[in-house]
């Protein structure tokens, strides 16, 4: 006798009424203990770790703070440089529809992700599928958890944008009052379709998944590109930054504002209940709380959409995705192997074996390199369109400071990889530390070969993107010593930056946690990426004023004070030997980042 | 209890349980044994409802491990081989969510577990969070939770992994009042002393098929090897079944028959039908 599966009816919601307990309660049990654990997290926290919670608790403030300070004042640029209601309105419509629209597509890809690993990969889930508790409300239960775990940037970056733009155009309390309800109801929709998407994905292509969000993460580079690229170059015959481009630039935004599109809903509810005006016949605060209306049942309507699919494709997509485990690797062919060997010849051999083991895991983990090629893609992107914002008239110092923030900008990226990706990279060798601390090496071998394997991936890319900013800026042909500088600059950073990562994370390890990204997110992995922000602006500042005063001393333009003429006269920051000086002291603190933070490591890890 | 008719479980191309069909009775200990990779944990995650048959059908208590997939588990208490706990909760609020999750009344909750920490020691640590618990701690109570709420059907995966003798001796016990008191238990073990010790039956697998099913003295008496021990007879039996394999030569090595030996005899499918009336 031979019963083929799919002949089975699907587990309904009959089975949840007819037998133990009720799909309801189990959604109750799960959050109580869902909220049991945060409760027991965070008196933790507040017991045993106050200087980590009120770091991060004062670094999210100073955020939140700085976000809402900037955004007071662009809005009050826009405000005191547009006349024209209407342009006025359609300017602030257009803002909002963008900024909405492309968090709803960041929502949706950081949904996906997040439920694919909380929902198909977590040991939670596996344990909670052997118990009567229905697999919808699992998959429901963890589509809430993700949507939390994806919403709180959602909150953190949207909250302090639309309460400055409240109080820039004096809006009454009812707007304040409807930001959180439109908020929420607006996140549940993107964070659905993303569930949806993952379940599909899951379900009917679940060994093509990684190829598959690789085509979905390329496709959106490709679009983002695309309207990028109209958009600064779609208005022929006009300079960038005029208020002709500005207007041309508003109008090929209109595709933004499609009735249908949830970013609508939330931009026209929360700027009409900013404006007690009338509309038509009906009250702003009635257009506010119909378009709220919308969001809200169609949040609703995705909810029963996720339940209603979660009944259908969990617990197949879930057996499903356990064919892939034992999918064979096909045995390589051995040439990164021996290109790892030739590059590194004077390295002993432990330490060859251990960055051929680091390389091969980064490219069997998409989600390393794929976050690396979109960033650095994206960056790339941005670098070949530098030129197109015209700089004729401008001052070379800005057109020297534009170079100098792409080397920062370069950092930032950089930094936000070392600390998801490197810095982890030690707490997870320590739980495999049986394999490695019997072996017979010496154990800074080990947090040596992961600097060079972070230096090794970075380096390289990162100096070609400098070179692609500063050739598309043409510093390399008006000023090719600031060229070399930005690749000092750019060797000091990555060699700081990994030596950071792989020091602290040696340092800090978290050995309980075997989530990357719950180590990168925890003390030390915020402590990385303050310290990484810290050293990148001591980095660009340092080489920044003498190349910045050096230009303006070959250009011979005046300078906006006298005291200023009065420090550069006094230090010779003019000269070129400052702009040596100042490179030279970027490679000392670059060196300095390097060897510090790796002995400390090394410290620890040999006590471990 | 248990009814496994012709299941067919793949990975891909690789089949891990192939044509699978068993029946075990209420009020049986059953061992299930087998080198590594031979379909075991496999067998195991598709009776508890983490993996779906690519073909076949599970029953467990009579109903449908796929289609009744709630009232199944209803009846089942299962112990991993990598037990989950949350680091963060307590033994006891892990137990009470276990009990709440099995709608368990209220009012017997604390008697349950109660029960549960005199019958696996768990006074020392119960009320300590699971983040701090040894691998045995965590078996323990990963025991009490299956347990609990008083399952007709015990599936364990390694059931001695971290356990130190007291507490190994004291689940061999429990394994066999439990089953005394009409329930069954089916525990997939390398550790052959215990399937011998209190096993009634066990059942051998390899590359997926079943290549013995029956006690301990049938087993002997199938491989002519009089007073051996389990360890011998198993290590016997899949390495004939090894060759086997090997001499079928480039074929999937799923479809290779068992030997007539093991096929035909009277501990094969016709015995194994008469096995799963009570």
């Amino acid at each position: 006798m031979s019963t083929i599966v799919s002949a089975y009816p699907h587990d309904g919601p009959a089975a949840e009424r007819q037998f133990g307990i009720s799909a309801n309660q189990v959604g109750g049990l799960l959050w109580n203990l869902r909220f049991q654990v945060a409760l027991r997290m965070l008196q933790q926290a507040l017991a045993s770790a106050r200087l980590r919670t009120s770091l991060v608790l004062l670094l999210s403030i100073v955020f939140w703070v700085v976000m809402f300070v900037l955004f007071q004042e662009g809005f009050s640029l826009i405000l005191g440089t547009i006349d024209d209601p209407g342009t006025l309105a359609h300017t602030f419509h257009a803002i909002f529809n963008l900024f909405f629209l492309s968090l709803f597509a960041m929502l949706t890809v950081s949904t996906a992700i997040v439920l694919y690993s909380t929902a198909y990969r977590s040991d939670e889930v596996r344990y909670l599928l052997t118990t009567p508790a229905h697999p919808r409300r699992i998959l429901l239960y963890k589509y809430q958890e993700s949507t939390l775990f994806s919403g709180w940037g959602f909150f953190l970056l949207g909250s302090p944008i639309l309460m400055a733009y409240g109080s820039v155009v004096a809006a009454p309390w009812y707007y304040f009052a409807l930001l959180l309800p439109f908020m929420l109801a607006f996140v549940l929709i993107p964070s659905g379709l993303g569930t949806l998407a993952c379940m599909v994905v899951v379900r009917y292509l679940p060994t093509l998944r990684y190829h598959t969000w690789a085509i979905v993460a390329f496709g959106g580079i490709v679009c983002l590109a695309v309207f990028s690229w109209s958009l600064v170059n779609g208005v022929h015959g006009t300079e960038v930054l005029t208020p002709e481009w500005f207007q041309a630039s508003l109008a090929r935004l209109r595709y933004t504002q499609q009735e249908l599109f949830p970013s609508y809903w939330l931009s026209t509810g929360l700027l009409e209940a900013a404006h007690p005006a009338e509309v038509g016949s009906q009250s702003s605060i009635q257009v506010a709380l119909g378009m709220l209306n919308v969001l809200a049942a169609n949040a609703m309507m995705m909810y029963l959409l996720v339940g209603w699919c979660a009944q259908r494709l969990f617990t197949t997509g879930y057996s499903e995705l356990a064919r892939l485990s034992s999918s064979t690797i096909r045995q390589s062919s051995g040439r990164m192997e021996s290109i790892v060997h030739r590059l590194a010849f004077p390295l002993p051999l432990p330490m060859r074996l251990l960055l051929i083991k680091d390389i091969r895991g980064f490219l069997r983990d998409a989600t390393q390199w794929s976050q690396f090629v979109i960033f650095f893609s994206l960056l790339a992107f941005y670098f070949l369109n530098v030129r197109r914002f015209q700089f004729g008239s401008a001052l070379p110092q800005w057109i020297v400071t534009v170079g100098t923030m792409n080397v920062a900008v370069v950092g930032l990226i950089l930094a936000t990889f070392t600390t998801r990706f490197i810095f982890p990279m030690i707490s997870l060798e320590g739980r495999r530390f049986w394999i490695l601390g019997t072996l017979p090496i010496d154990r800074g071998w080990v947090l040596w070969s992961k600097f060079l394997f972070s230096c090794g991936i970075s380096l390289v890319p990162c100096s070609l993107l400098i070179a692609l900013s500063d050739i598309m800026l043409q510093i390399h042909t008006q000023w090719p010593i600031i060229a070399v500088v930005h690749q000092i600059e750019c060797a000091a950073l990555c060699c700081g930056l990994s030596a950071l990562a792989v020091g602290l994370g040696a340092r800090l390890p978290n050995l309980r946690e075997t989530s990357p990204s719950k180590i990168a997110a925890g003390f030390g992995g915020t402590l990385n990426l303050v310290l990484s922000t810290g050293f990148i602006l001591a980095i660009v500042l340092i080489s920044s004023v003498p190349v910045y005063f050096w230009v303006h001393e070959q250009t011979a333009r005046s300078l906006p004070s006298r005291w200023l003429h009065q420090v550069i006269d006094a230090t010779g920051l003019g000269s070129l030997t400052a702009v040596v000086v100042g490179a030279i002291l970027v490679a000392v603190l670059g060196a300095i980042t390097t060897i510090v933070p790796m002995r400390t490591g090394v410290r620890s890890f040999r006590r471990l | 209890m248990i009814q496994i008719e012709t299941v067919t479980r793949t990975y891909g191309q690789k089949v891990a349980v192939d044509r699978l069909t068993l029946h075990v009775p209420p009020g049986e200990v059953f061992a299930f044994l087998g080198p590594n990779g031979a379909g075991k944990t496999t067998t195991i995650k598709m009776m508890v409802g983490l993996l779906k048959p690519s073909k076949g059908l599970i029953r467990i208590d009579g109903c449908d491990v796929v289609g009744q997939s709630l009232e199944a588990k209803q009846v089942v208490g299962y112990v991993p081989d990598e037990p989950y706990l949350y680091d963060k909760l307590t033994g006891r609020e892990f137990l009470r969510f276990v009990a709440q999750m099995y709608d368990m009344a209220s009012k017997s909750v604390d008697a349950a577990i109660e029960k549960q920490v005199e019958q696996f020691e768990l006074h020392e640590f119960i009320d300590r969070l699971a983040e701090s618990y040894s691998h045995g701690m965590r078996q323990r109570i990963t025991f009490a939770s299956a347990l609990l709420h008083h399952p007709k059907l015990l599936i364990v995966d390694e059931p001695m992994v971290g356990l130190d003798p007291r507490s190994a001796r004291r689940v061999k016990e429990i394994f066999s009042t439990y089953a005394r008191q009409g329930n069954t238990v089916f525990m997939s073990t390398h550790t052959l002393a215990i399937a011998e010790e209190i096993a009634g039956r066990i059942g051998v697998i390899d590359h997926g098929r079943i290549l013995f099913l029956g006690s301990v003295a049938e087993l002997r008496r199938r491989l002519s090897l009089g007073g051996s021990s389990l360890e011998d007879l198993f290590l016997a039996l899949t390495e004939e079944n090894s060759i086997t394999l090997n001499s079928a030569g480039p074929q999937s090595p799923s479809v290779v028959p068992i030997p007539p030996t093991q096929q035909n005899s009277d501990s094969s499918a016709d015995e194994i039908r008469a096995d799963s009336q009570p």
